[in-house]
C-alpha cells in the first residue's frame, strides 16, 4: 500500500524530469519510454538560453522569497511574543480579530488590496508582496509563534526581566532563540508559499523586469511554439530548489506540519 | 547589600485578595523566611518586591528608597526560581554571565565575575555545558550563581529546593546558610517547608490569607506562637489544639480558650485520658496516636514505650508548655 502511494505521488516527478532529458521533439507521448534512447541534459542550458531573463527570474524570486521569510519571522514572531507574554488592554480581543481574518479568502481580499495599492502608486513593484509580510499578514504564522511562546515556562521571560532585560531584549535573547522549531517552520513554509506564488505577482507584477520564476515559466508555456522538453526542463529547475529545501530540512519540516496541525 | 520595607503592601486578583496590607521590614544582611500554606501570598509578596506583579497599594523600599516605580532589572534585586529559570539554549557561563551582559559591563569584567561566582558554588567544571547536561542540585548551583553574580542588595528565593530530593534539599540548605554568612547579604526566602524556615531564617514570618500572622526568631514563633494557626502550622507532627473544656487543664478565660500542647512536650501518666489509636514507629522517636474523647492528639515519645492500639493512657504536660489561644480569633492568651 505504502509502494502504491510512493508511486502515486513520485510518477508526475519522474515524468517531469523524463520529460525533462528527453531528445527535443519527441513530444509527452515519449515520456519515460525515451529513457533508453538516451538523456539530453543540454535540454537544461537551452530551457536557460530560451526562457526570456531566466536568472534575473531567479534574482527576483530569491530577492522576494528572503525578504518575505525575513518578514515574516521578524513580524510574526514580534507579535506572537506581544499576544503570549505582553499584558495589555484589548490584548485577547485583537488576538481573536487577527485569527479572524484567517477566514478572509485571499480572492475577497484581492480587489480592496489592488485598489489601495495603486492608490499609493505601489503597483509593478515588490511592496504589495513585501509589506503585508511586515504588517501581520499571515495570522496563522502569529498563531503558531504565540503557541509556543506560551508554551515555554514563563520564569524563563520573568528571570530575564530580573536579569535586566526589557521587553524586547527578552526577545531577541531568550524567547527568539527558545523558538527555533517555529522559526524553522515559518521559514520553510513561506519560503514554499513565496517561491511557488504565482497570483500575486500575476497582480501586482507586470513589467518583464519586475516578474517572478513563476510569472515567467507561464510566459513561456504561451510562448510560440515552445517544446515540450525544455518547458519541463524550466519546470524542474523553478521545482528543484523547493525538492532541496525539503530534503535539506525534512526533520524541521515534518516538525512543522505536526506544530501546525497542517495536513497535505 | 540593603534593608527592604514593604509598607501597607497588598495585591488582588480579581475578588481574590493575595497579599492584605502588609508590612514588613528586613535588615541589612538579614534572612527573613516567608513561611505558610499554598496560596498564602508568600510568592506574590516575592514577585511584588521583584517587580513582577504590580502593587494595588502600598509601598516596596530597598535601600530607603521606593522601587514601586522601577522595573524589575532596576530594582537591583535577584531571584532564584523554584523551577530555576535556567535559559535552555546558554551555556552555564552565559548563563551566569547573562545578568552582567544586560548591564552591559565590560567583557573582562563579566568573564572574572561569572568564574568567580562559578568557583563559589563549585560548578567551575561545568561553565561549557548546557543546563539539560546538569543534575537538579547542579542546575540550583547555576541559578544561584547567576543570582549571586550581580551582587543585588537583595536576593529572593522562591522556592528554590522543593524540586531536589531529600538528601540534596538538606545539602543545599546548607550551602545557602553558608553562602548567607559568607557574603552577609539580604536574603528573602518563600518556602511552605517548616524545616527549611526553622533551620535557615534568622527571622520567620508566617502567612496566612494573604496576611502576616508572626515574625520572629524560630525559636520565638515556635515556642511562643501568636495564634492557633501559627502554632498549628509549625511544627511536625504539629501542636495538638483542643478546647479547653475537653481537658483537665485550667481554662484562663473560662470555657472559651483552646489549649494547644507540642507532642514533644507531652508524657505519659496524667489527668488527659484517652485510648491509644495508631503508633507509627520513626526510629529517633515514636508518634502516638491517642483518641481523647471527640478529639485527637498525637504524642512523640522515646522508643520501646510498649503501648500499642486499643491500650487506655493518660496524658500529662507541664503548665509551661500549655499554650492557650481564643477559640474564636485564635488569637494567643496571656
Amino acid at each position: 500500500m505504502i509502494w502504491l502511494l510512493i508511486v502515486l505521488f513520485l510518477l508526475p516527478l519522474v515524468w517531469m524530469v523524463a520529460l525533462s532529458v528527453q531528445a527535443q521533439g519527441a513530444g509527452l507521448e515519449a515520456g519515460m519510454a525515451s529513457f533508453p534512447q538516451g538523456v539530453h541534459p543540454e535540454n537544461y542550458a537551452a530551457a536557460v538560453e530560451q526562457m526570456e531573463g531566466f536568472w534575473h527570474l531567479v534574482g527576483n524570486t530569491t530577492l522576494l522569497t528572503v525578504l518575505s521569510i525575513g518578514g515574516q519571522l521578524f513580524c510574526c514572531s514580534l507579535a506572537g511574543y506581544a499576544f503570549a507574554r505582553m499584558r495589555f488592554a484589548g490584548r485577547d480581543v485583537l488576538f481573536m480579530l487577527v485569527l479572524g481574518t484567517m477566514m478572509l479568502p485571499p480572492q475577497v481580499l484581492a480587489i480592496p488590496q489592488f485598489l489601495l495599492y495603486r492608490e499609493l502608486g505601489l503597483i509593478d513593484t515588490f511592496y504589495p508582496l513585501l509589506l503585508p509580510t511586515l504588517f501581520g499578514g499571515a495570522p496563522f504564522f502569529i498563531f503558531l509563534f504565540r503557541q509556543y511562546f506560551l508554551s515555554l515556562p514563563a520564569e524563563l521571560s520573568e528571570a530575564a526581566r530580573v536579569d535586566g532585560c526589557g521587553h524586547f531584549r527578552t526577545f531577541f535573547f531568550v524567547m527568539l532563540p527558545l523558538a527555533r522549531p517555529v522559526v524553522g517552520t515559518v521559514a520553510i513554509f513561506t519560503f514554499l508559499a513565496t517561491w511557488n506564488d504565482f497570483w500575486s505577482p500575476l497582480i501586482y507584477l507586470n513589467s518583464p523586469e519586475n516578474q517572478t520564476l513563476t510569472l515567467g515559466l507561464a510566459a513561456f508555456n504561451q510562448s510560440y511554439r515552445v517544446a515540450v522538453e525544455l518547458l519541463m526542463a524550466a519546470s524542474s529547475m523553478i521545482l528543484a530548489p523547493c525538492v532541496l529545501v525539503y530534503f535539506l530540512f525534512q526533520k524541521v519540516f515534518i516538525r512543522g506540519v505536526r506544530l501546525s496541525g497542517a495536513k497535505g | 547589600m540593603a534593608a527592604l520595607e514593604l509598607r501597607r503592601l497588598s495585591k488582588s486578583f480579581g475578588d481574590h485578595q493575595v497579599v492584605d496590607a502588609i508590612d514588613l521590614q528586613v535588615t541589612d544582611g538579614e534572612f527573613l523566611v516567608l513561611v505558610g500554606a499554598s496560596g498564602c501570598g508568600k510568592s506574590t509578596i516575592l514577585r511584588l518586591i521583584a517587580g513582577l506583579e504590580k502593587a494595588d497599594a502600598g509601598d516596596v523600599r530597598i535601600g530607603g528608597h521606593s522601587v514601586l516605580d522601577r522595573d524589575p532589572g532596576d530594582r537591583d534585586v535577584a531571584m532564584v526560581f523554584q523551577n530555576y529559570a535556567l535559559y535552555p539554549h546558554m551555556t552555564v557561563r552565559r548563563n551566569i554571565a547573562f545578568p552582567l551582559r544586560m548591564a552591559r559591563m565590560p567583557r573582562e569584567q563579566v568573564r572574572a565575575r561569572s568564574e568567580e561566582a562559578a568557583a563559589m558554588l563549585g560548578i567551575g567544571e561545568l561553565l561549557e555545558r548546557k543546563p539539560s547536561q546538569l543534575s537538579g542540585g547542579q542546575q540550583q548551583r547555576v541559578a544561584l550563581a547567576r543570582a549571586l553574580v550581580r551582587r543585588p542588595q537583595v536576593f529572593l528565593f522562591d522556592e528554590p529546593l522543593s524540586n531536589v530530593d531529600a538528601r540534596l534539599r538538606a545539602e543545599m540548605r546548607a550551602e545557602l546558610a553558608r553562602l548567607h554568612q559568607r557574603l552577609g547579604a539580604t536574603m528573602i526566602y518563600v518556602t511552605h517547608d517548616q524545616v527549611e524556615a526553622m533551620t535557615l531564617g534568622d527571622r520567620i514570618a508566617v502567612l496566612h490569607q494573604g496576611r502576616v500572622q508572626q515574625v520572629g526568631t524560630p525559636l520565638e514563633v515556635y515556642n511562643c506562637p501568636a495564634n492557633s494557626f501559627v502554632a498549628a502550622f509549625l511544627g511536625s507532627p504539629p501542636m495538638n489544639l483542643l478546647p479547653a473544656a475537653a481537658t483537665p487543664w485550667a481554662d484562663p478565660l473560662g470555657a472559651n480558650a483552646v489549649i494547644g500542647f507540642r507532642p514533644q512536650q507531652a508524657r505519659l501518666g496524667g489527668s488527659l485520658q484517652g485510648r491509644v489509636e495508631l503508633v507509627e514507629e520513626l526510629g529517633s522517636e515514636s508518634l502516638v496516636h491517642v483518641r481523647c474523647g471527640d478529639h485527637a492528639v498525637v504524642l512523640s515519645l522515646t522508643p520501646g514505650h510498649g503501648l500499642g492500639p486499643g491500650e487506655p493512657v493518660g496524658v500529662a504536660v507541664e503548665a509551661p508548655h500549655l499554650h492557650h489561644f481564643d477559640r474564636d480569633s485564635g488569637v494567643r492568651l496571656p
